[in-house]
């Protein structure tokens, strides 16, 4: 009998387990995860995908330190890497040296952080049209089509940083499948024309800043339209100043009249404003009469009227390094030594990326603009440390006897905005109001439209001027010249991350970089390899030959 | 951290200002380094942790014997895993970047719950000495996860009864945060088994094995493993019987193959997930958690199948006081599974802290083969009474098929990359440049646009008829690389084998002696033949930043005498101009290319473990009621004889024969925690 129970046991207890037994175990629903095929139905998931193409602006080691300061400023002849000493942070110390290192993390972080975002913005563009036939709400068609525009704004603004770092990279429009992870570089012309084609897609849907249902920090038609005039000045002037000179660019054409209208439409929108033009002044933490220039400095200038596309900021606690973000430069750039009661002492703050002599000296004497830039010594200035207290600073360990100012950031802004990651609070301003003047003035300078370049030159001075009291920098009055676009480009973006990729496309680097540099390296430019950056050699190691450095790296 | 900075600060913490963290009263003094780098101390001293970890473990089974010799098993056996971690940091500061200003309890629960049934149908039957065993069987096995976390900021007090997340009036949304996630695993095989043997002489087994996993696609699921294995015990035939101090021998081979799972949780799905990577702000007052993809699918990944062949051979002699053993084995793992490295085009970078999102994939195929031999010997003259115990294991590993022309893989500071996997070669040989010594300042030189360039080295012409040079920027004291493939340039292209990281012999013995009361054990191993790169190199020799360095670093090539200026305004001369050196000078950007300087000899051999025992005799322990007792002294990793400079050479730590992510960087010493010297000391004492 006791016999019989355990056998009917047996045989119920694997009659259980015997249903379970067949495909359909084998195919639990996997918990926690979406499954891809099933995704991007609804209006909800075209702005998760499209928040996930913004994140990749949250990376502070990719934008901040390696692209603005490291590629833009560092490399060039505006900065040195700086720091407590020379080599302190070796990397830099690289760039400033032009014996950039391939292996190290900073090619990575870029060309990976910029590839990430544009697959995101890749499998957005090619999957949330789908969402389309879903909808029958107008205002949600409209919304759906201008995160797909945004998707490819985004595409084309981590293209464009791609191709002025490391020159011509893979041409990737489309999630790729698995035997299409080895690509070549894409000659730079189709680059640029995939840019033009989202960037023209982008402005036809982005509404103008300030209009109904626009939120601060996405883009708009007026960033597109500036991106646009932008890549176009670099096609242009790739094409002009190298002139046939390196195979790179030899497809690239002259299309000044094209850079010029496009930044003539974002000027013509009325939409932006060059802050503090009109003398006025502004309440920050810095103080209730902080002048334009500086308040657009400041995390109380955060979307002002001069931003045309901002990288945002917001830190919070609990998230980490690179996914919630700060505006790292304050941390990065700002004074590192400061004067206590007469002793030298650390400010906590890194003083990387210190401005060069030939910086100081290009500003004109009582452009109030180099208050905002940079201290150097003699300059009598101070600096808010955490805590609040304000010491003079000391240049006893910067080599070029100089400190960034631009990205300063007080104890108030610390406490009340800053969290755990100790960033400051202060968007990344990408494209700046002023840039867009310049970039007509020197595309109507080419087409020699030199009334009109005087203009537009004029008009930044005149902001410069209007924020100081020395009436400097006074107006041009005669015929504007290259020269002076450099020049006020050079004072206008010091420390922004613009230098070396303007001093490339004028074909001038190999007349600037070669030579020493402060602490008496002598530096080699060579033609052909140090315009752009190696690519990350993990990269070329992966493409089974199909990537290659250019010669030289 | 610089070893002569004691762990704490005397006073105060400079740069402390308690307006930072109100209320708090600094407990510990954590000291920093000269760059800003806090005590580790500061994590032992402020988190409090506990995890505690409880398994309930069932097995039900029941044997039913249907007829005589056939038998129904049922085998049900679940476990549970129920872990739980509560960890409570109070405030502290110890620098501006590493502080608390808000005391933070972290709580984490993770249950697991799997079983497996199995159901089998044997038959066992001997029909004269004819034996017989017939099965066949089914098994399922699940296993699900669940997980949910959290924080709490600002804790009533630091008590460990106060410590629940209810005990904070801190509101506020970031003061507080959540999160759980959850995973499941099923298998299902079928299985049959044939075994067969006369008189115990000849020995026959074949089984099939059909395995179905959650882990792999539809099309993709269910994987056959078929195995055989035969078996002659000679040693029982009369022909042999006349051999009298043979006393056991015995033939046996065998092929099988088995499978092995993916590594990843439903890698053949492209996945979609809200992570913390995805997040944005628009207004920077509240971000949004974004949604992407975090691991690229692979719809045609399946079983990994190691397919196992061996060949061997027992004999004992002298009723077994001298045994050996000596057997071939091939191994060889067929579509080896592995996350591929895919280019950054393809969305794969990840920033910090986060899962790769490599897809898995069926690699390719490596094979192992290796002769062992194990032998041992007992003997007994007079009191002495001795044994050894050895064995020896070649190893000759091949890259057979590889999906990918090279996988090159490893990274130490900029060495990178280190190792390189190629279809017929073994795998994660080093791969770099050889050089050929250095530049001295006696070789003869050009002044080109300003420079002074070293032009006994290989260059070529340019197209605007310009010489370059390969090492262009060449001072006295760099390395000079060598231009494999002569184009006067030096690429990518000139890199070479420089050693294959594993051994050709990997042997361990052992000796017991006894005497009269006292008995001594040793245990040796150690391998010949495999090369280490010592990638502490790398920052010993690699004078940027804040590091420490090698004391021979001192001997590296100086042009001129470096001098300090001190503090009085003296001149204090830090190094003497050496020239006469094989040390390159202090130029990274020169040496920062893998060359044989970073490879290095990892043959050892190694004293493990040494003991030395004596047994009271029994007329003492007698006296106080002790039956036996033995009295030990050991010790462990004595010594060591190996070339590797390097803390120890034990670096091999991941194994071809276990393949996964390491099998492709072997052999790198990253300054892996030598193994420690150990003296104990024991006592047995039986009642």
């Amino acid at each position: 009998m006791k016999y019989n129970i355990f056998k009917y046991l047996a045989i119920f207890i694997t009659g259980i387990f015997a249903t379970n037994c067949s495909e359909e175990f084998l195919s639990p629903e996997p918990p926690a995860v979406i499954n891809a095929g099933s995704y991007f139905t609804k209006i909800e998931h075209a702005d998760q995908a499209i928040t996930a193409c913004y994140s990749q602006f949250n990376n502070v080691a990719a934008w901040d330190r390696n692209l603005i300061m490291g590629f833009g400023d560092i490399a060039s002849d505006d900065a040195e890497a700086g720091g407590d000493f020379v080599n302190e942070v070796p990397e830099f110390e690289n760039f400033n040296r032009l014996i950039s290192n391939k292996t190290d993390i900073m090619f990575e972080e870029t060309y990976g952080t910029l590839w990430k975002a544009i697959s995101l913005c890749n499998l957005a563009i090619t999957r949330l049209p789908n969402i389309e036939k879903n909808l029958t709400d107008q205002s949600q068609i409209r919304l759906l089509r201008r995160r797909i525009a945004e998707a490819k704004f985004l595409r084309a603004i981590n293209y464009f940083y791609l191709t002025i770092v490391f020159g011509e990279v893979p041409l990737v429009d489309h999630v790729l499948g698995s035997d299409e992870y080895q690509q070549p570089r894409a000659n730079l012309k189709d680059i640029y024309n995939l840019i033009e084609t989202d960037l023209k897609d982008a402005i036809d849907v982005l509404p103008e800043r300030g209009e109904s249902g626009w939120e601060l920090g996405r883009a708009t038609k007026g960033s597109a339209q500036a991106l646009l005039a932008r890549m176009c000045l670099y096609e242009s002037s790739y094409a002009h100043y190298y002139n046939g000179q390196d195979a790179r660019f030899s497809r690239l054409t002259i299309r000044w009249a094209d850079a010029l209208t496009y930044a003539e439409a974002v000027i013509s929108s009325g939409k932006y404003e060059l802050v503090g033009i009109d003398g006025r002044k502004y309440n920050t933490w810095r103080g209730p009469q902080c002048d334009g220039f500086r308040y657009i400095f400041t995390s109380d200038g955060d979307f002002c009227p001069e931003g045309v596309f901002e990288i945002t900021c917001l830190t919070e606690p609990g998230l980490g390094y690179n996914v919630s973000r700060g505006n790292a430069l304050a941390k990065w750039t700002s004074a590192r030594y400061i004067l206590k009661n007469g002793v030298d002492g650390p400010s906590d703050f890194w003083g990387l990326g210190l401005p060069t002599q030939s910086l100081l000296a290009e500003f004109e004497t009582g452009d109030p603009r180099l208050k905002t830039t940079m201290a150097y010594e003699g300059s009598n200035d101070s600096i808010e440390i955490r805590g609040g207290a304000r010491y003079p600073i000391s240049f006893s360990h910067s080599i070029t006897k100089t400190y960034q100012r631009k990205w300063e950031c007080g104890e108030a802004d610390w406490m009340s905005k800053a969290s755990d990651w100790p960033t400051a609070p202060m968007n990344i301003r990408l494209i700046r109001y002023s840039d867009v003047y310049l970039i007509a003035a020197e595309a109507a300078l080419m087409l020699n439209q030199n009334d009109k370049a005087r203009e537009y030159i004029n008009k930044v001075r005149d902001r410069a001027r209007s924020c100081g009291t020395t009436g400097a920098p006074a107006p041009i009055d005669r015929a504007v010249t290259i020269d002076d676009i450099r020049h006020e480009r050079r004072v206008e973006f010091a420390g922004e991350g613009q230098r070396m990729f303007d001093i490339v496309r004028w074909n001038i680097a190999y007349d600037l970089l070669n030579g020493p540099n402060a602490d008496g390296y002598e530096k080699t430019y060579v033609r052909g390899t140090h315009e752009f950056q190696p690519l990350p050699e993990r990269e070329v190691a992966l493409s089974g030959g199909k990537l290659q450095q250019y010669p030289g790296w | 951290m610089d070893p002569t900075i004691p762990a704490y600060y005397a006073d105060s913490i400079p740069g402390f200002d308690p307006t930072l963290i109100p209320g708090y009263v600094p407990k510990y003094k954590w000291t920093r380094s000269k760059y800003g780098t806090v005590n580790p101390l500061v994590n032992l001293d402020m988190k409090n942790r506990t995890e505690r970890h409880n398994y309930l473990i069932g097995n039900f089974g029941i044997t039913v014997n249907i007829l005589k010799g056939l038998d129904f098993i049922n085998r049900l056996g679940g476990e549970i895993n129920y872990t739980e971690v509560k960890e409570y940091e109070g405030k502290y500061w110890a620098s501006e970047v590493n502080n608390r200003k808000d005391d933070r309890l972290i709580l984490l629960t993770r249950k697991a719950f799997s079983w497996n049934l199995q159901n089998i149908l044997q038959y066992n039957q001997s029909f004269g000495n004819h034996n017989i065993l017939l099965m066949a069987g089914h098994e399922a096995t699940e296993w699900k996860q669940e997980e949910i976390g959290g924080y709490r900021l600002g804790m009533f007090s630091d008590d460990p009864w106060m410590l629940y997340p209810i005990m904070s009036t801190n509101d506020s949304s970031t003061a507080q945060f959540v999160t759980g996630s959850a995973n499941i695993r099923s298998t299902e095989a079928f299985f049959g088994r044939f075994n067969y043997d006369f008189k115990g002489k000849y020995l026959l087994s074949v089984n099939i094995r059909r395995d179905g996993a959650s882990n792999f696609g539809s099309n993709k699921r269910w994987g056959n493993f078929p195995s055989f294995s035969v078996g002659w015990k000679f040693s029982e035939e009369s022909f042999v019987k006349g051999f009298e101090y043979l006393s056991f021998g015995k033939i046996r081979g065998g092929y099988g193959k088995t499978g092995a799972n993916a590594r990843s949780g439903f890698p053949y799905l492209p996945k979609i997930e809200p992570t913390d990577q995805f997040r944005y702000s628009f207004d920077n007052k509240k971000s949004y958690t974004g949604m992407g993809p975090t691991q690229i699918a692979n719809e045609d990944i399946s079983w990994e199948s190691v397919n196992m062949t061996n060949i061997g051979i027992d004999l004992g002699f002298f009723s077994n006081r001298l045994f050996l053993s000596a057997d071939y084995f091939s191994k060889v793992n067929d579509g080896m599974l592995m996350l591929m490295e895919v280019s950054r085009i393809a969305g794969t970078y990840v920033g910090s802290n986060m899962a790769s999102t490599y897809p898995e994939v069926n690699i390719g195929k490596i094979s192992n083969k290796s002769f062992e031999f194990t032998l041992s010997a007992k003997k007994k003259e007079g009191q002495i009474k001795g044994s050894i115990d050895l064995n020896l294991t070649t190893v000759k590993n091949e890259v057979l098929k590889l999906s990918t022309d090279s996988l090159m893989r490893g990274r130490v500071h900029t060495l990178q990359p280190t190792n390189i996997t190629y279809e017929g070669a073994p795998v994660a040989q080093f791969y770099g440049w050889e050089t050929d010594g250095l530049f001295r300042e006696t070789d003869p030189t050009r002044v080109i646009g300003g420079k002074t360039v070293i032009i006994n080295q290989p260059f070529y012409i340019k197209s605007n008829g310009d010489t370059a040079y390969a090492q262009q920027l060449a001072k006295p004291g760099d390395l000079r690389y060598v231009d494999r493939n002569g184009d006067g340039q030096l690429t990518n292209a000139d890199r070479t084998i420089l050693g294959n990281p594993l051994p050709k012999l990997i042997y361990g013995f052992t000796i017991n002696l006894e005497y009269k009361i006292f008995d001594l054990s040793a245990f040796f191993n150690g391998t010949i033949g495999n090369k280490i790169l010592n990638g502490t190199k790398q920052y010993l020799y690699y004078l940027q930043g804040s590091g420490n360095h090698a004391k021979d670093f001192t001997n590296r090539y100086v042009q001129d005498d470096i001098v300090k200026q001190t503090s009085t305004g003296g001149e204090l001369v830090v190094l003497r101009k050496n020239v006469n050196t094989d040390l390159p000078r202090n130029d990274p950007a020169n040496y920062n290319k893998l060359n044989p300087f970073y490879i290095e000899d990892g043959s050892y051999f190694r004293l493990r473990n040494l003991v030395l025992g004596v047994n009271i005799p029994q007329n003492f322990t007698s006296k106080v009621n002790i039956q036996r007792c033995r009295l030990y002294f050991g010790a462990k990793n004595l010594f060591a004889i190996t070339k590797y400079t390097g803390f120890s050479p034990d670096v091999a730590g991941k194994s071809p024969e276990n393949p996964g992510e390491g099998i492709l960087e072997l052999g790198v010493d990253l300054g892996i925690y030598p193994v420690t010297r150990m003296y104990y000391f024991g006592a047995n004492i039986t009642f």
